[in-house]
């Protein structure tokens, strides 16, 4: 738990820095579709797709701080969704018949019903995430980074604000000094 | 009201370069780390694959000296392996020496598993019948439910060859069937397999393509040598030593490779025995076999010939040479056999023409006989053509007519002498002559 907070805070540190939006972006998707993906069943060996998305996140410039966290929400996340992404696996079984006779997906075990499945949720989650994350960095640093940085000066020139605990809470989160 | 700096606000920078070069880096020390730890990783899988392998058979190698599989070296080695049953900790097969060689380049070049050499020395092993008198390598049989089970006290060894061979047959045109689909067939897709880890789900398996490859093992060249080897049931033809050779060895051959295999193997009790097999990628083959001593003893052996020969006792010793030849199923051949030494000596319980036959016999005297005998069938099924009985006879025509005729001598007089008896209890006087003529003669005899 103490990993995530550490996550979740580098994120919205993150959001105050000078880490561009699509680096949030792309940190989301491939944090997300990391997180989905199986990376390394032990029982199936190793996926060639996510050990290449494993190589793009080391090689562009990502935020890695949303790689890190969104992989982890994400992986527990697939954790619970084994049933429902069960489910939609056998729903495409038409889909994981044709990947079994693709090699490259054969072995990103694209053909198992139930990781068919969770790749699924991946790639439609992916996106998504990623767009909110960009949207809402964007929105973040228009909106508040520059209030709450107002806030914080003026609090230290000893004048009153509203909800003083709040704001240094909200300093120390984002790591604005 | 002090004059506060402000907060740090984010120092304009320039923006984020898209490639982050130290990523290469982490990429190139993961690659050298896997590099490093593959063929650990490897190894010990291999060897757990190998272990469940032998398992799925109830066997197991001996722990202590476990093989030794080198990825790099493309090499699978092993010293004084000990292989044995699980349940009674049998050993079945010791072996002083193992190694196998990979030829890695053949191997994905033709995306078999090609073994450039496999040698394995001072092979030992056992193939006598467990307590349930099923011999060690035999796979015990699934019994239908109620059906009775099988005694293996009582293994009909023939039977057991053509039902082995018949599943070859089957099994290879099944094969055959399979490589040469139609191109408007679609090939049967292999069922999904389960997955242990996530038990409700199954992955499934990639189509079989019209022509496709089926991964075989090769062995370019191979070398076994061993001693003692007890067959299933104790008799002469217990193996004291042996040496396997051969070339391209292969269950499913590649066009234009020609498999060679040589046996050279000392028996216990039935002298050398030489097997030369040689088998075509289009299915023709040539079989020679020469056992140069084999004692009649040995053939007529109980655990050989069951009980059909052992009361006739017969003694000599048989220069066996054979050859044949297959084209796909049909068979042709010979076996040819040089007896020398040829003599009955029937048991007390043996049938009353071993008898015979064995005067008949004992007037050869000894002499050599060419036995030829021709086999067709198929593989499956040979079958003996002609006996060569004929062939025997002629050749020892004027010695057997003579033996036949001494015998039909003597059992005429044996028999003429037995009436005369019969007619003399008829008449007492003649019975007084003849005793008197038999007194007579003893004295005569006794002077």
């Amino acid at each position: 738990m103490f990993t995530l907070y550490k996550l979740i805070r580098n994120l919205f540190k993150a959001l105050t820095s000078d880490a561009a939006p699509w680096q949030i972006f792309l940190g989301t998707f491939f944090g997300t579709l990391l997180g989905f993906l199986p990376i390394f069943p032990l029982s199936q060996g190793p996926s060639p797709i996510a050990l290449i998305l494993i190589g793009l996140v080391l090689v562009i410039n990502v935020h890695l701080g949303s790689v890190f966290l969104f992989l982890g929400i994400t992986k527990l996340l697939s954790q619970v969704l084994h049933g429902p992404a069960l489910l939609v696996g056998e729903q495409f079984s038409g889909l994981a018949q044709t990947c079994a006779d693709i090699p490259f997906l054969h072995l990103s075990h694209w053909s198992h019903t139930g990781y068919l499945g969770l790749t699924l949720f991946g790639l439609v989650c992916a996106p998504l995430f990623a767009i909110v994350m960009y949207r809402f960095c964007l929105w973040f640093r228009v909106t508040w980074r520059d209030k709450l940085m107002e806030k914080a000066r003026l609090l230290r020139a000893g004048s009153v604000v509203d909800h003083p605990w709040l704001v240094r809470l909200a300093c120390w989160f984002f790591g604005i000094d | 009201m002090t004059d506060v700096p402000a907060p740090t606000a984010p120092k304009p920078t320039a923006p984020p370069r898209a490639i982050r070069w130290w990523g290469f880096l982490v990429i190139f020390l993961l690659i050298l780390a896997t590099a490093v730890l593959a063929p650990w990783w490897l190894s010990s899988f291999l060897r757990a694959k190998i272990d469940t392998a032998l398992a799925s058979q109830g066997w197991e190698l001996d722990p202590a000296h476990p093989l030794s599989i080198s990825i790099y070296g493309a090499r699978i080695s092993g010293e004084d392996l000990t292989l044995r049953m699980i349940a009674d900790q049998r050993v079945l097969m010791q072996a002083k020496r193992l190694s196998a060689d990979v030829a890695v380049t053949e191997s994905l070049q033709k995306r078999d598993l090609v073994i450039a050499e496999l040698v394995a020395d001072g092979v030992v092993g056992s193939l006598r019948r467990g307590p349930d008198g099923r011999p060690p390598l035999v796979a015990e049989e699934p019994v239908a439910p109620g059906a009775p089970l099988i005694d293996w006290k009582k293994v009909d060894w023939k039977a057991n060859f053509q039902k082995g061979m018949d599943q070859y047959q089957e099994w290879q045109a099944k094969r055959e069937a399979d490589l040469k689909l139609p191109k408007d067939q679609p090939a049967p897709r292999p069922a999904p397999e389960a997955d242990i880890d996530w038990p409700q789900a199954v992955k499934h398996q990639p189509a079989p393509t019209v022509g496709r490859h089926i991964p075989r093992v090769v062995v370019r060249k191979l070398s076994i040598t061993g001693g003692k080897v007890p067959m299933p049931d104790e008799g002469p033809l217990d193996i004291a030593s042996f040496s396997l050779t051969g070339s391209d060895v292969a269950l499913r051959q590649d066009q234009g490779e020609v498999m060679l295999l040589k046996a050279e193997i000392t028996t216990e009790g039935a002298g050398p025995i030489t097997l030369d097999l040689t088998r075509e990628q289009s299915g023709n083959g040539r079989l020679n076999f020469a056992a140069p001593t084999m004692p009649l003893q040995a053939l007529s052996s109980p655990a050989i010939a069951g009980d059909s020969l052992a009361p006739w006792g017969p003694t000599g010793t048989a220069a066996i040479t054979g050859a044949q030849t297959w084209t796909g199923w049909a068979l042709n051949g010979t076996v040819e056999a040089q007896v020398s030494g040829l003599a009955l000596q029937p048991t007390p319980g043996a049938p009353s023409e071993a008898k015979t036959a064995a005067k008949v016999i004992a007037a050869l005297k000894g002499k050599p006989i060419r036995w030829p005998v021709v086999i067709g069938g198929t593989l499956t099924r040979p079958e003996i053509v002609d006996s060569g009985l004929k062939k025997v006879m002629e050749e020892n025509q004027g010695v057997l007519i003579e033996a036949a005729k001494e015998e039909a001598k003597d059992k005429a007089l044996e028999k003429g002498s037995q009436l005369i008896d019969k007619e003399l209890k008829k008449h007492p006087e003649a019975e007084k002559a003849k005793d008197a003529a038999k007194d007579a003669l003893k004295n005569l005899l006794g002077r």
